[in-house]
């Protein structure tokens, strides 16, 4: 493990799809607590779609679908606290900012891309 | 230096965009580029399953990638939890057999972690 | 730092490529494989590189012609899928988009 420690990169997970009917918001959550384990500085991004993974009163359970969104909590015991969220994509889908998790950063898109560029490895879901 | 890569594959088998990963990992090694690792990931995972039956006049992924593990001795490592749930057993349960080449790697997130960190650059496909 | 953006599906199918071009900052570059080829027609794409000159557009020739996209603009160039491997390490990091 001290390889990684030696070698560390900064990694953006990029949330691109809605949460239900594709397994990709599930599998994108997955590797970024694994990273996160591992104690890789991590970024959530959500843009698109993808912003339909963080907003506030869905209910997964009545259409069958396992609540994986209650494992965003889990975020912050793996210190990733940076969870940023695309403005322009909410105001596209006419969203407020009502998100069920806390601490996250809406960002206007230069400030969101330029965020993203920043890091060095960049995984898209 | 010799420059190192990783891939991420996440495409299925009977796909051509699963021949141009294919194709891009010769064209890395023809130039020089040390592959540290290919990580099947999502529906990348079902590239290792061995009783995969493409007719045979079709491009043979398998055999390709099973060719670059033994010709140029590129490592193939598998996501085993998202293999799983795609219908893909490492045979370690009772009454089970394996049905993944064993030209892969069973492995988990952390693999994923580990190739993040030491390669030089890390192309999602 | 400088982002490769590899294109890999038909902007005239799915918001792939209008999300990339949403993405892409001053000196980026974007690469077009599989059928991120088709886009070599599409008017988003052909508007951003016009407009950002300082953006530059690759694609793989050899999956262009085997969809008969034969006539791409000049402000595109053709490269191999053995340059790729030069893009990928003559940029600081890249994002899929397919």
């Amino acid at each position: 493990m001290s390889d990684i420690q030696h070698n560390t990169k900064t990694v953006a997970i990029l949330n691109t799809q809605a949460p239900f009917s594709s397994s990709a918001g599930k599998e994108a959550l997955d590797a970024a607590l694994i990273f996160g384990s591992f104690e890789q500085p991590t970024s959530l991004f959500f843009i698109g779609d993808g912003v339909f993974q963080v907003i506030g009163d869905q209910n997964p359970t009545s259409i069958e679908s396992k609540d994986y969104l209650k494992t965003f909590s889990a975020l912050e015991f793996y210190d990733i606290d940076n969870i940023y969220i695309c403005e322009q994509s909410l105001s596209e889908r006419n969203l407020t900012a009502n998100f069920h998790i806390d601490n996250v950063q809406v960002l206007s898109k230069q400030a969101f891309n330029e965020l993203l560029h920043q890091h060095n490895v960049i995984y898209r879901f | 230096m010799q420059n190192t890569l990783a891939f991420v594959v996440t495409t299925q088998p009977n796909s051509n965009l699963t021949t141009t990963a294919i194709n891009l990992v010769h064209s890395a090694i023809k130039n020089n580029v040390k592959i540290i690792g290919v990580f099947f990931y999502q529906d990348g995972v079902l590239n290792a399953a061995k009783q995969l039956s493409i007719p045979s006049d079709e491009f043979q992924t398998l055999t390709q990638w099973k060719a670059l593990k033994s010709d140029f001795n590129v490592p193939l490592y598998l996501c085993i939890t998202a293999a799983e749930k795609r219908g893909l057993s490492d045979g370690l349960g009772e009454h089970e057999r394996s049905t993944i080449d064993n030209a892969f790697t069973v492995s988990g997130l952390g693999e994923l972690v580990e190739l993040t960190s030491k390669a030089q650059r890390v192309v999602q496909l | 730092m400088a982002m490769l953006h590899i294109v890999r599906t038909s902007g005239f199918n799915n918001n792939a490529l209008a999300q990339c071009l949403d993405t892409t900052l001053p000196h980026d570059s974007i690469l077009l494989i599989d059928d991120g080829c088709y886009n070599l027609q599409h008017p988003l794409l052909l508007e951003l590189l016009l407009q950002k000159t300082d953006i530059k557009c690759f694609y793989i020739g050899l999956h262009a012609t085997a969809r008969a996209q034969l006539k791409p603009a000049d402000v595109f160039a053709e490269i191999s899928l053995d340059d790729v491997n030069e893009l990928i390490f003559t940029h600081n990091n890249s994002i899929t988009w397919s």
